[in-house]
């Protein structure tokens, strides 16, 4: 049994339960708990008429082993809240089959420890017959494993105006602005070095992550993130850690874009690196009628060492 | 399928692949166009102190390589309505970056019909270091009116 939690990171093997022989029975005790009689699952002749070797291992048999090896491998008051199987491959009667669990990604919540998982069951010849994904919360009952929590205090929540909107820029969208742009990104014939704006409907369009040029904060419009220098940790790693857009329109030469952010998510986790800080940022940007052009989110980490703390 | 031909595209299709080998100084010109002066992306020293052998490739210029090569697949046959990219290992520059992609899904219900796609970027050793998805929206966008009226 794995102690919880703080040997709980990424890269912990949860379980690797090895079954020798999946049972005929297993099968029919299963079918009846569930009360799914289909022949597939016991009938050998059933199986056959199907072109099949044996009677085919229920898929939600095998999550169902996984669901349980997950909450026996950490505590009893542990919650699954999530548990996503792909079936890739059928198993037979007879099959040895493993059945394995290992952490991805440890966030700490408010009350709870959030321990993302993936799940595989290992089949007969040794290719993976299930992968998934399951997230595991843990009930946080000491501070032991949380010290890196006061990573997030209400200070830097309260700096950001976190949940409300931080700033409000608006941009003018001009050509040269997005010739820059392409050109910077590369000509799409190497030979013609001349930058190609993309035209629709008489408009010169922008690329599609033009969005990230008029973001107020990576251009320094918004300079409100100076509270991660204060962190009293040494930085060792991180940047941006993904971007996200959705579009009713392009954005177009002409336009007047305004951009309004907020911070929407503030949170730590451990990670490889060290104590991860993320920050998750909503932007909507919307034109001259205030008709929405856009929202995007773009997440970024900091991870800090915090088995060395900085002289103040 | 060098170009979106939506009569032709099924499930499964690759995009042609889009190889790009930044240099610094694209990096820096990037940094100028997108007004991103994080300075892990021009400063070697700071770089180095940061862990790194040297500058690193941004993540938006990335992102913005998988943008070229979804705009260049759907031409005038469709526009890019949904973007979303993650980044899950640093690149540095002066090496080949091979972008790819692959339709996930072509939803034919309601219009206008969609195609759902993955995309990655792959490093010289075959790793995905950013991943991401897509939607592209067939038929001309959706335009404003007259955006200075």
């Amino acid at each position: 049994m794995t102690s919880v939690p703080h040997e709980l990171e990424p890269g912990t093997r949860l379980f690797s339960i090895e079954l020798d022989e999946v049972q005929l029975e297993h099968l029919v005790r299963w079918a009846g708990a569930v009360d799914d009689y289909e022949p597939l699952h016991y009938d050998e002749r059933a199986a056959a008429a199907r072109g099949l070797d044996g009677p085919v291992v229920h898929g939600p048999w095998k999550a169902s082993v996984l669901a349980r090896a997950l909450v026996e491998a950490v505590e009893a008051d542990a919650r699954i809240t999530q548990l996503t199987c792909h079936y890739r491959r059928p198993d037979f009667v007879g099959d040895r089959l493993t059945f394995q669990a290992e952490v991805t990604e440890v966030i700490p919540r408010h009350d709870d420890l959030q321990v993302e998982c993936a799940v595989r069951v290992i089949g007969e010849g040794g290719m993976e017959t299930v992968v998934g994904g399951a997230t595991l919360m843990l009930p946080r009952k000491n501070e032991e494993h949380c010290e890196g929590a006061q990573l997030v205090t209400q200070v830097m929540l309260d700096r950001l105006n976190y949940g409300q909107e931080a700033g409000r820029f608006t941009y003018r969208i001009q050509e040269n602005d997005l010739e820059r742009f392409h050109a910077s990104i590369g000509p799409v014939d190497e030979l013609d070095p001349r930058p190609s704006v993309t035209v629709s409907g008489g408009m010169e369009v922008a690329p599609p992550t033009y969005y990230m040029a008029i973001d107020p904060v990576e251009r320094r419009d918004l300079d409100i993130e100076g509270f991660v220098y204060q962190v009293p940790y040494p930085i060792v790693g991180g940047g941006n850690a993904f971007n996200e857009v959705e579009y009713e329109r392009p954005i177009v030469v002409g336009d007047l874009v305004t951009v309004s952010t907020s911070f929407t998510e503030v949170y730590e986790k451990v990670g490889r690196s060290g104590q991860l800080l993320f920050r998750v940022r909503s932007n909507v940007l919307t034109d001259l009628r205030d008709e929405v052009i856009a929202r995007s989110r773009m997440g970024h980490a900091i991870a800090y060492d915090l088995s060395e703390r900085n002289m103040p | 399928m060098k170009h979106l031909i939506v009569d032709e595209v099924e499930v499964g299709d690759e995009l042609p692949s889009l190889v790009k080998v930044p240099s610094t100084q694209q990096l820096v010109r990037y940094a100028g166009a997108a007004n991103d002066y994080s300075s892990i992306h021009f400063d070697d020293r700071h770089a180095r102190r940061r862990g790194f052998d040297g500058v690193i490739v941004h993540g938006a210029l990335k992102a913005a390589f998988l943008g070229q090569m979804l705009t260049e697949w759907c031409a005038d046959a469709g526009w890019v309505k949904r973007f979303d990219v993650r980044y899950h290992s640093i690149d540095v520059p002066n090496r080949p970056l091979v972008c790819r992609g692959r339709v996930e899904s072509i939803e034919p219900a309601g219009e206008p019909q969609r195609i759902e796609l993955l995309i990655w970027v792959e490093n010289p050793e075959g790793k995905k270091s950013t991943t991401g998805t897509a939607t592209i929206v067939l038929g001309a966008p959706p335009l404003p009116r007259g955006p200075d009226e």
